[in-house]
């Protein structure tokens, strides 16, 4: 059936259109000047202020650099260890909980148990406890470290479980009818539908696993473990020295180490950062509409 | 704390006797140190071999220790770890002694080493951030002082010590403890000054106005600029306001805010003459003179503005200049930034109020032998080397005939290994690699070292101006407060330097008039900034007395 | 009523009835215990587990003594903390930013993703999504650094209100606009990643309802506001009370990256305040005292709002 548009939604449409536009364009900026200052000529990057809308020179020096180090290619597998396996386990653990705390059975430890698990999103032993915890538990110099602490976030239950509860009941209650249990609900019926609130919590503990340096830090000694983040910070380190030199003027050696330094932090993000932004658009396929067709009539 | 004091006081009463029975019985010793007789242990005190004495390096030893100390990003650029470096290598080739060296990954590592209890033998480190200072960590047993072996197992130290009198006083604690193995920079270093203001001297050229020299010089070359069109003539990265002009009325600020006059502690913020520094520095905000958007400028920011022509002048250290001028190349022609001397109230008058430091800070790294240690002599001995003749050469100058010659007249001289290294490594990245000289650490800093590396004229002739009359008199040395004082200054300080800063800020722009002057000095009261000062002077008091 | 029935009718089975009716109740629900079991055990180890390091807030710590002989000092830090001077600037301006950033950007993420939602064009709504979450991947060093160029009043925001009439004032060195630039760089840091879950939620609208209400000669913005907007409800109520409990959570790197002294007076949240004093020494129990405090209110906010929800709508945590 053709609906036809009254003149109020065609100018709204048209807004909203107008505004997406400006808006795209504006946060498409932080990326742009990220990039375009990777390739930028360091000394005309230093005299620049304002808008920068295209690279100033187009120098790869700084690539070169970070690509020459050994570790890049250790540091993209072990973090692509880290978030598939902590994803995985991130969201295996966060519906067995957003289901449990989800279900309209009377449950007597249901409150407790959220409870137990609100309390912790406010209250936390620190750094220290923590890191005596996970060295005490052999997970040193182990990926696992990055791993284990951190599978469940509370927040992320919460939110999960909010998602669960808007499966209408109708829906398990006939599957109980057939003689199901809840492990057969949970794997057969809530998650198949919750394919956009699963991607969602991939998204958020995936990237989080991505993001993530400090713990690789302190509980890594080896170097071949390090994940990508973390040889970037090194890489950033090592080279902010050069552009702090205040004794020493240029021989043609620091002049280059100067120039490379500026610029190797805007290619050390992009380097870092490019891969998973590739992710969501992979992801929001999922964000389809129409999963619930017909999900009342059941 | 009395438990060492009266040790120390038992074993240097011990020693005397004991020495001077030995110098009594070896007249004629031919042992390297002369003067330090009385210091001078039953082994050979001098490093290398002479006659009559037996080497102690290369010790003989299978002890193996294990060195923390946060990896620097000139050794990481090339190494993994420090043992990589030729300059550790042959360090323990030298003394005989292997080491382990640890690293530090996040700035958390510390605590964190500490608290899981994996203290290594020697750990180098900024002991004064220690929590309650590095008093507490002597007296929790984390670090050991030296006073038991430093006479047996650190010769080179303790005759340096001997030699040098004053340092000494300073780096000795208030008890007589000497703990760990500080930095010192060497002889002539105190007075090197590496930062001054900067101007843009083409422009002044325009206007036919020489350099600034007093602050009305200043006052007519700003004004100047602004009249051709300059919008921010003098700017500055936050932080660090240049009070350059402070000093010109007998104020020192921010990181040097406390200061002697007289032989009395005072705080640059209160004293009676900021008013009239705040007065002038109002007067220029007020006309223009200064960078309208100066509390947010940032280090990028500045740059950018003193290459393209936004401002043209400023305070910076004096490589600056080549940024500066790369920056701006395309953009200005003829731009031309040079050093300007540091501003006086009348012509004539001297710049007592110098950029200047002290050849020690208790606030600088210090290296430690621990109280896990189980061969605090072995550990001694090898971080004892830097102290000796050979030793120095060693940190400051690196590996003979590699990076470093020794010319006719014994002076050394970088050879291009380091100064245009064939591989493209940077100066600080060979001296990475080849020596200690990169950066604070156990050893004496030679002042010859930055001279040879100076590539622009300008940087010397800039470096001597600002150097040539620094005066020591209103310096404050390095004075140490105790556990308890430390608390209470913190806690105060924290609050009065926020009032500071933004009280600065406030009378620049005109949101608080000068007339409120008097408000502002109360308030500092009421802060307990009079406190503070007594615990400062109570601190200064108890150096001089040392 | 019923309630007290029951205690008329079994007044002594109340002990024996409690214990059978855990029992029955593991019974009933076994599988669902067994299901949340491995993630009980997991908050236990890793989250309980270490919370005894909460002790040092009222300790002197120490390191070498370590979190058993630290000495205890009681309330002393939060004494210290209370009484310092800034202490009611802080917490006012915290207080302050987080409302603001409730009052703005909260609903301003809604709207958003309302409006993205109701992009017609497949192709183009992708693309705006994905660009418009890019910046919360920027570092916030490097937005920051934007923020202030853009802020100064030769700067880009600058040229645009003299454009538009106004005067150049550099923005970030005055108090009234301090505020505004910190939540509206927010919004364009983080309004695209906002989005995410309340367009996930929207997938979960019954496509049914809007073909009914199309029926019924509802235009869309009528089926904006009562589809929609209803659909994703519970979200957002769930959101907005979890939100309640980062109130006093206002962090210190983007404070410290935009202000200055100039600004201290609106800008110095908590955060910045500790990490200011935390610079003069590695002071653990203070943060750690500062830290419960802050944990303590969120608490009570959460709690409250929770409570708050129940009654008014019928969704809440708990």
């Amino acid at each position: 059936m053709k609906i036809r548009k009254s003149i109020w939604e065609i100018i709204f449409d048209t807004f909203n259109c107008f505004i997406m536009i400006i808006w795209t364009l504006i946060t498409a900026y932080p990326l742009l000047y990220v990039l375009f200052s990777s390739v930028s000529d360091a000394d005309r990057l230093s005299g620049h202020r304002g808008l920068l809308l295209y690279p100033l020179g187009f120098k790869l020096d700084a690539y070169w650099l970070v690509f020459k180090n050994p570790l890049i290619l250790s540091g993209y597998v072990n973090t692509v260890i880290v978030v598939l396996g902590g994803t995985a386990l991130n969201l295996f653990m966060s519906c067995l909980a957003a289901y449990f705390l989800s279900r309209n059975d009377i449950i007597l430890w249901k409150k407790a148990v959220m409870v137990m698990m609100v309390i912790t999103m406010f209250f936390g032993g620190g750094m220290i406890p923590n890191y005596l915890l996970v060295t005490g538990l052999g997970m040193r110099d182990n990926l696992l470290a990055l791993i284990i602490p951190g599978a469940v976030s509370t927040y992320n239950v919460i939110i999960m479980r909010t998602s669960f509860m808007g499966i209408p009941a109708s829906l398990e209650e006939s599957a109980f009818l057939d003689g199901a249990n809840h492990f057969s609900i949970l794997f057969k019926i809530i998650i198949p539908l919750s394919k956009s609130i699963l991607a969602v919590m991939a998204l958020w503990y995936g990237v989080e696993h991505w993001n993530s340096w400090f713990s690789a830090a302190i509980y890594l000694n080896k170097r071949s473990l390090y994940p990508i983040q973390l040889v970037m910070r090194e890489i950033l380190i090592q080279n902010a020295q050069s552009d702090q030199v205040y004794t020493m003027a240029s021989s043609a050696n620091e002049d280059q180490a100067a120039q490379v330094a500026k610029t190797i932090k805007y290619a050390a993000i992009i380097i870092a950062t490019v891969p998973i932004l590739c992710v969501y658009p992979y992801l929001q396929k999922h964000f389809v509409k129409g999963v619930m067709i017909g999900a009342l009539k059941g | 704390m009395k438990t060492t004091l009266l040790k120390a006081a038992c074993f240097t009463i011990a020693m005397l006797v004991f020495v001077t029975t030995l110098t009594a019985c070896q007249a004629g010793s031919t042992t390297g140190s002369t003067t330090s007789s009385a210091a001078s242990s039953g082994t050979s005190a001098a490093v290398t071999t002479t006659a009559g004495n037996a080497p102690v390096y290369p010790m003989k030893t299978d002890v193996k220790l294990t060195y923390w100390s946060e990896m620097n990003g000139n050794v990481s650029a090339k190494y993994t770890n420090a043992g990589e470096t030729p300059f550790a290598k042959e360090l323990s080739k030298r003394t005989g002694i292997q080491v382990e060296y640890i690293h530090s990954t996040a700035k958390e590592s510390f605590s964190l080493m500490l608290a899981s209890n994996q203290l290594p033998d020697i750990v180098e480190y900024w002991w004064s951030s220690y929590p309650g200072g590095t008093a507490k960590a002597l007296e929790e047993k984390v670090i050991i002082s030296l006073n038991d072996i430093m006479e047996k197992d650190a010769p080179n130290y303790t005759k340096w010590l001997k030699d040098h009198p004053d340092i000494a006083r300073q780096i000795r604690w208030d008890d007589g403890s000497y703990v760990g193995f500080p930095f010192v920079n060497g002889d002539g270093r105190q007075t090197f000054v590496g930062r001054g203001p900067l101007i843009r001297k083409d422009l002044l050229d325009k206007k036919g106005l020489g350099i600034p020299e007093t602050v009305d010089d200043w006052y007519n070359a700003l004004l100047a600029f602004k009249s051709l069109g300059v919008k921010a003539p003098f700017t500055k990265a936050k932080g660090y306001l240049a009070d350059f002009i402070a000093r010109a009325y007998g104020i020192q600020l921010d990181a040097d805010a406390w200061y002697i006059e007289d032989g009395k502690v005072v705080y640059g913020p209160v004293q009676p003459a900021y008013k009239d520094f705040l007065a002038t520095w109002h007067k220029w905000y007020d006309e223009g003179l200064i960078d309208p958007d100066i509390a947010t400028v940032d280090a990028n920011i500045e740059t950018a503005k003193m290459a393209d022509g936004s401002a043209a002048a400023t305070f910076n250290y004096v490589s600056r200049v080549y940024n500066y001028n790369k920056a701006a190349q395309e953009k200005i022609q003829g731009y031309n930034i040079v050093a300007a001397p540091f501003p006086v109230l009348k012509k004539g008058d001297a710049y007592e109020y110098s950029y200047i430091s002290n050849l020690y800070s208790s606030s600088e790294v210090l290296t430690v032998i621990t109280g896990n240690c189980k061969h605090p002599e072995i550990a001694a001995r090898f971080l004892d080397y830097l102290w000796g003749e050979e030793g120095n050469i060693l940190a400051n100058w690196g590996i003979p005939d590699v990076t470093y010659t020794t010319g006719a007249n014994k002076e050394p001289k970088y050879t291009d290994f380091l100064l245009k290294n064939p591989d493209g490594w940077t100066m600080s990245q060979v001296r990475g690699g080849y020596m200690r000289s990169y950066s604070s650490g156990p050893y004496v800093q030679d002042k010859r070292i930055d001279i040879q590396t100076y590539v622009m004229p300008e940087q010397v002739t800039a470096v001597d101006m600002w150097s040539k009359n620094a005066s020591m008199k209103h310096l404050m040395p390095p004075i140490a407060r105790t556990a308890q004082e430390n608390t209470e200054y913190a806690t105060i300080m924290s609050e009065v330097e926020t009032y500071y800063k933004e009280c600065l800020l406030k009378f620049m722009i005109g949101t608080m008039k000068l007339d409120e002057y008097d408000a502002y000095k109360a308030q500092m009261k009421n802060l307990k900034i009079d406190r503070a000062i007594e615990i400062q002077q109570a601190a200064y008091n108890r150096y001089i007395s040392k | 009523m019923t309630r007290s029935l029951q205690t008329d009718i079994l007044p002594i089975k109340s002990a024996p009835g409690f214990f059978s009716r855990i029992a029955r109740d593991f019974k009933k629900n076994r599988l669902l215990y067994l299901m949340i079991f491995p993630v009980i055990v997991y908050y236990i180890i890793f989250n309980y587990g270490p919370m005894y390091g909460l002790q040092i807030a009222f300790k002197d710590f120490n390191l070498r003594a370590g979190y058993w002989a630290s000495p205890w000092v009681g309330f002393k830090h939060f004494k210290l903390f209370f009484e310092s001077y800034y202490f009611g600037r802080v917490l006012r301006n915290t207080l302050l930013i987080s409302v603001y950033s409730l009052i703005f950007s909260f609903p301003a993420t809604i709207v958003f993703a309302l409006l993205l939602n109701e992009i017609r064009n497949r192709i183009f709504k992708r693309f705006v999504q994905t660009i418009t979450y890019i910046p919360h991947f920027i570092s916030i060093i490097i937005i920051c650094g934007i923020i202030v160029d853009f802020c100064m009043s030769d700067g880009l925001i600058n040229d645009i209100i003299s454009f538009l009439g106004g005067a150049r004032t550099p923005l970030l060195q005055e108090m009234k606009y301090f505020r505004s630039v910190y939540i509206i760089s927010g919004m364009w840091q983080g309004l695209g990643w906002g989005t995410i879950i309340y367009l996930s939620a929207i997938t979960n609208i019954d496509q049914e309802l809007y073909q009914a209400a199309i029926i019924d000669g509802a235009n869309r913005f009528r089926q904006i506001w009562h589809i929609t907007l209803t659909g994703i409800r519970p979200t957002i109520i769930i959101l907005l009370i979890l939100r309640m409990g980062s109130v006093l959570n206002v962090g210190f790197e983007k404070v410290i990256l935009l202000y200055n002294p100039a600004t201290y007076e609106v800008a110095d949240v908590i955060s910045s305040y500790v990490y200011r004093r935390g610079l003069q020494q590695l002071n653990w129990s203070y943060g750690a005292a500062v830290g419960l405090f802050n944990s303590v209110v969120n608490l009570i906010l959460v709690v409250t709002s929770n409570r708050v929800s129940k009654k008014v709508s019928d969704i809440s945590l708990w």
